[in-house]
């Protein structure tokens, strides 16, 4: 592992979706709200979250649009669709699970 | 999965627009991302670095993003396929077996496609063809299903029929077409006036024939055929009004038809049939062919039933010639390609078996192959690639593979249907017309394809099974216990196609042999044979004899010449095989109309020592035997079997009506019998009248040479044009080629089943022998340890002997009940040999024995000379 805070390995989805539940965002708004909201403990690369953000598109977990900028940019935001919504639900469930298990097994473990 | 390889398709097809939402997505970023950075405090230039470092490299991501979007696969297959080509470079053992045999496979079959598309399945060169239909006179009670129609009879279904656009008739007729230094006798047809309307054909030069030629009395016309026109007339493109000189008159040529003009029997000439009264008023002679064109809403039943009742009408009313004649509607096209279906049918069954045998074969070489690739496989999946990118070089390398063997196959499919020009039989319908068309090139691409599909699919049913332990830790260095039961199966299955495929073409050898070997009961070497019909040259009798004796000395004193014979018949000449006799033996009451036919052939007293016909008892022909002795005959065994079993038949009379009324004849002698009409076919009987008792107009002259016959072939059609310009020669040919182009079927089939066979068995072994290296090379280790422990290498050899041959048992086994269906098949041609002929399928499972065990001795002897110890350490 390069670097620790890179996402674990299947969270980026859930962290996606987690960010555009209160609405619509661009690819660098995402990261960057994922990086102030952890308080820098988990870092996007753009590596990852481009073709993550493509997948779940092709998917329709979210949906885009293209809007034309003040600089007269073309920006891509990102929205969650219904099925996006229900997926998150799921995904949350699954996470909350997971880190309670992770941790009744550090408490045993003493750590 | 559709709508995700839709989605994938859509963006290739729109990559430029794609990549630039790409470009655009990140250029986006990059901009926010500076904005961010200066917004804290860095220096423009410094965040615009660090931005550009977090993104990773633009190009990194964009090609993050174009795998998202299943870009890259689509740009990869190119990459692929060159990686394959290198690969397979490396082994270019591998690669060419592998591209030789789906090759070959393909070729054979795209060949035999190409000759039964052209002969069965393409319809015929007409409008709207399934609608032609042949009309017959039947006469079942002297087992006449298919006889030819006379004349008054057609007219009568002319008028009455009413299920036809047309029906037209045809008279198959022979005129003396007159060259400058020869006359030769061609096929001309006369034809009614429906003929060309009912084929709807249009000539391709002039026109074809007009109510007004009909007329009598009208200027003579003829269209001619588009090979006459080429071979005789040189092609002439301004030979419309040109005249002709058929049969001494000059005719002018008004049309020329186009190539594959063509109907059951092939003419050189069409002229106007126009019958006089007592053609016209004619029941009897049944010589015309009769052919229809069904009306749109007319079935095939609904025109034969018309036609019985028609059939019915006359016979009450014309009771004296019409009773028992019935009447047959037959689709023109079954007419034209008669027994030849079976035929196409066997090679394309044939073709198919060596087609399963390449398939097979490709596919064990192909397992061994991913044996190799599997380890590599598993450290890769080890590390994390996913399954698609395992796959891809081996599916790469199988389309690859799978390409240039179709290709290979399109070139050996144009081989072959080079060879099926050369060998087929003569008489195949549209024999030259079977070409490497498109729809033949389609199917060798699509075969070639399916053959790659069967690799892909076997690599991902291997791949699927990858597992980073189980490859990483076995200590084998190829395949698996699965993947060697499969390579069984396949090298066991090649062992029973190739046995059926053997098994057929010995069966075919062996009627072959018999056919060539068959007491014919007459000589075909040193004879050279042609025909003439002198039907007005000589009117008076005496002329003709003096014709016929002035031709044979004639011809006795051109060099090399041993003798010269004069017959009405020929063996083995088509069409010229004798006239039917009506036979009524001393005594026999026999009613009028139904008497027993033999074949009748008139002779001149040489015929039978030129032709080499034994003669058994009494006496034979001679000169004496002219129209001022007793009317006598000479009769062969089959003759003396069927109507003189019980008595001594030499000097019985025997009452023979040959063309003419019923004559008493005295029998003087027994001739050997002669396989005329076919070879592989029992004897018939035969009567021979002399020629000076019986004068026909149809002379087949046999002339026996010193050497070789083909060298006097040039000699004879001057030699006639000094004798008589306006007597034509026809079927000019020696002997041997007669024979020749009797065994033409036969041979051609056995040529190409042999061909496969060998293919196959080749393939086979190449299969045992791969599969028992694969084998040694698995199990080198438990080897090893049974070498060390003391097992002797003529144990190994004797058990790796035994597991190929059990293998090879089972594969003969299910081979050879599979042979005994196909032979039943194939029961059609054979002759003598029976199709569950036990020597036969002996020799075959006998000879792919052996070679199975040739094939696995060279890796089961490499097995005994593996040293222990490296291959314990090696392991």
């Amino acid at each position: 592992m390069a670097d620790s805070r890179e996402v674990l390995h299947g969270t980026l989805d859930l962290l996606i979706l987690s960010s555009l539940q209160s609405g619509a965002l661009h690819g660098w708004g995402i990261a960057h709200l994922i990086r102030n909201r952890s308080s820098e403990a988990v870092l996007v690369t753009t590596g990852a979250l481009y073709p993550a953000l493509h997948r779940l598109e092709a998917r329709r977990h979210i949906k885009a649009r293209w809007q034309t900028s003040e600089s007269n940019r073309r920006a891509k935001f990102y929205e969650l669709t219904a099925a996006g919504r229900k997926v998150l639900g799921e995904e949350v469930a699954w996470w909350n699970r997971f880190v309670a298990g992770v941790a009744g097994v550090m408490t045993a473990a003493g750590g | 999965m559709f709508s995700a390889s839709f989605q994938r398709l859509r963006a290739w097809l729109n990559r430029r627009a794609v990549e630039r939402d790409f470009a655009d997505e990140l250029q986006d970023h990059l901009a926010r991302d500076i904005e961010f950075r200066v917004r804290q405090g860095t220096a423009r230039d410094e965040a615009r670095r660090a931005a550009l470092a977090t993104l990773g490299g633009v190009g990194g991501t964009t090609d993050a993003l174009r795998d998202a979007h299943g870009l890259t696969s689509m740009d990869d297959l190119r990459r692929d396929l060159i990686y394959a080509s290198r690969r397979l470079r490396r082994s270019p053992g591998y690669a060419l077996l592998v591209i030789g045999t789906i090759g070959l496979g393909v070729g054979a079959a795209t060949a035999v496609f190409s000759a039964v598309d052209g002969v069965l399945l393409k319809p015929l060169p007409f409008r709207d063809p399934a609608r032609l239909v042949t009309l017959w006179q039947t006469k079942p009670s002297v087992g006449l299903e298919r006889d030819d129609v006379a004349p008054r009879v057609f007219l009568d279904w002319v008028e009455r029929t009413r299920s036809y656009t047309h029906v037209a008739a045809g008279n198959p007729y022979s005129v003396n077409y007159r060259a400058r230094d020869r006359t030769e006798t061609v096929e001309a047809w006369q034809v009614s006036e429906g003929f060309f309307p009912f084929l709807e054909a249009r000539p391709r030069l002039g026109r074809t024939l007009r109510r007004e030629d009909f007329q009598p009395g009208g200027a003579p016309v003829v269209v001619v055929d588009h090979d006459f026109w080429q071979a005789k007339l040189g092609g002439d493109p301004a030979i419309v009004g040109a005249s002709l000189t058929l049969d001494a008159r000059p005719h002018t040529v008004v049309g020329v038809m186009p190539p594959g003009f063509t109907l059951p029997d092939r003419s050189a000439l069409w002229m106007p049939w126009v019958p006089d009264s007592s053609q016209r008023d004619d029941r009897f002679g049944t010589y015309l062919k009769v052919y229809g064109r069904l009306k749109e809403d007319v079935s095939l039943e609904g025109a034969q039933a018309e036609l019985t009742r028609i059939a019915a009408q006359l016979e009450r009313e014309f009771p004296r010639s019409n009773t028992g004649v019935g009447a047959r509607v037959i689709p023109l096209r079954d007419v034209l390609i008669g027994g030849r279906a079976a035929l196409l049918w066997t090679l394309l069954g044939a073709s198919a078996l060596l087609l399963l045998v390449t398939v097979a074969n490709v596919s064990a070489l192909h397992l061994t192959r991913l044996g190799r690739h599997r380890r590599e496989a598993a450290i890769r999946a080890a590390l994390g690639a996913q399954r698609g990118r395992l796959a891809r070089p081996v599916l790469a390398e199988g389309l690859l593979l799978a390409m240039c063997g179709g290709a290979f196959g399109i070139g050996a499919g144009w081989l072959g249907v080079r060879i099926i020009h050369a060998l087929g039989p003569a008489d195949l319908p549209r024999l030259h017309e079977i070409a490497l068309d498109r729809r033949a090139v389609a199917l060798a691409l699509v075969l070639a394809l399916a053959s790659g599909v069967v690799l892909g699919l076997m690599s991902l049913g291997r791949l699927k099974r990858v597992s980073a332990e189980s490859a990483l830790g076995s200590r084998t260095t190829t395949g698996t216990r699965g993947s060697m039961r499969t390579r069984r199966v396949a090298v066991g299955a090649q062992l029973a196609l190739a046995m059926v495929l053997l098994v057929g073409s010995g069966l075919l050898v062996r009627s072959f042999v018999a056919v060539l070997n068959a007491e014919r009961g007459y000589r075909t070497d040193h004879l050279l044979s042609f025909t003439t019909w002198v039907y007005g040259e000589y009117p008076r009798r005496e002329a003709l004899q003096q014709f016929v004796r002035g031709t044979i000395e004639r011809l006795e004193e051109l060099p090399g010449v041993a003798a010269v014979a004069m017959s009405s018949a020929l063996p083995l000449a088509d069409g010229i095989t004798g006239e039917r006799a009506d036979i009524v033996m001393d005594g026999a009451a026999v009613v009028e109309g139904e008497e027993p036919q033999s074949r009748g052939v008139v002779v001149w007293p040489s015929y039978f020592t030129t032709l080499g016909i034994g003669l058994r008892r009494g006496r034979a022909l001679t000169a004496v035997d002219d129209e001022r002795g007793e009317g006598v005959v000479v009769v062969n065994e089959a003759f003396v079997r069927r109507f003189s079993p019980d008595r001594e038949v030499v000097g019985r009379m025997v009452g023979v009506g040959l063309m003419s009324r019923q004559r008493p004849r005295r029998v003087v002698g027994v001739v050997a019998d002669t396989r005329d009409g076919r070879l592989d076919g029992p004897p018939e009987p035969v009567v021979y009248i002399p020629w000076l008792q019986q004068p026909l107009a149809a002379l087949t002259f046999v002339v026996r040479t010193a050497n070789d016959p083909a060298a006097l072939m040039p000699m004879v059609p001057r030699t006639m044009f000094q004798i008589d310009p306006r007597v034509g020669i026809a079927r000019l040919a020696t002997l041997e080629q007669l024979v020749e182009a009797h065994v033409r079927e036969r041979r051609f089939l056995l040529l190409l089943l042999g061909a496969f066979a060998a293919s196959a068995v080749l393939l086979a072994c190449v299969g045992v022998a791969g599969l028992m290296g694969q084998t040694v090379v698995e199990r080198s280790r438990e080897i090893g340890v049974r070498m060390a422990l003391g097992a002797t290498p003529a144990a190994i050899r004797g058990e790796l002997l035994g597991e190929a041959l059990r293998m090879a048992g089972i594969g003969l086994g299910a081979g050879g009940l599979a042979a005994l269906a196909a032979a039943q098949l194939l029961s059609r041609f054979l002759y003598l040999v029976s199709p569950r002929d036990l020597t036969g399928f002996a020799m075959a499972a006998g000879l792919l024995g052996t070679l199975t065990v040739l094939a696995a001795l060279g890796p089961s002897l490499r097995a005994t000379r593996l040293d222990p110890s490296r291959v314990l350490q090696e392991g």
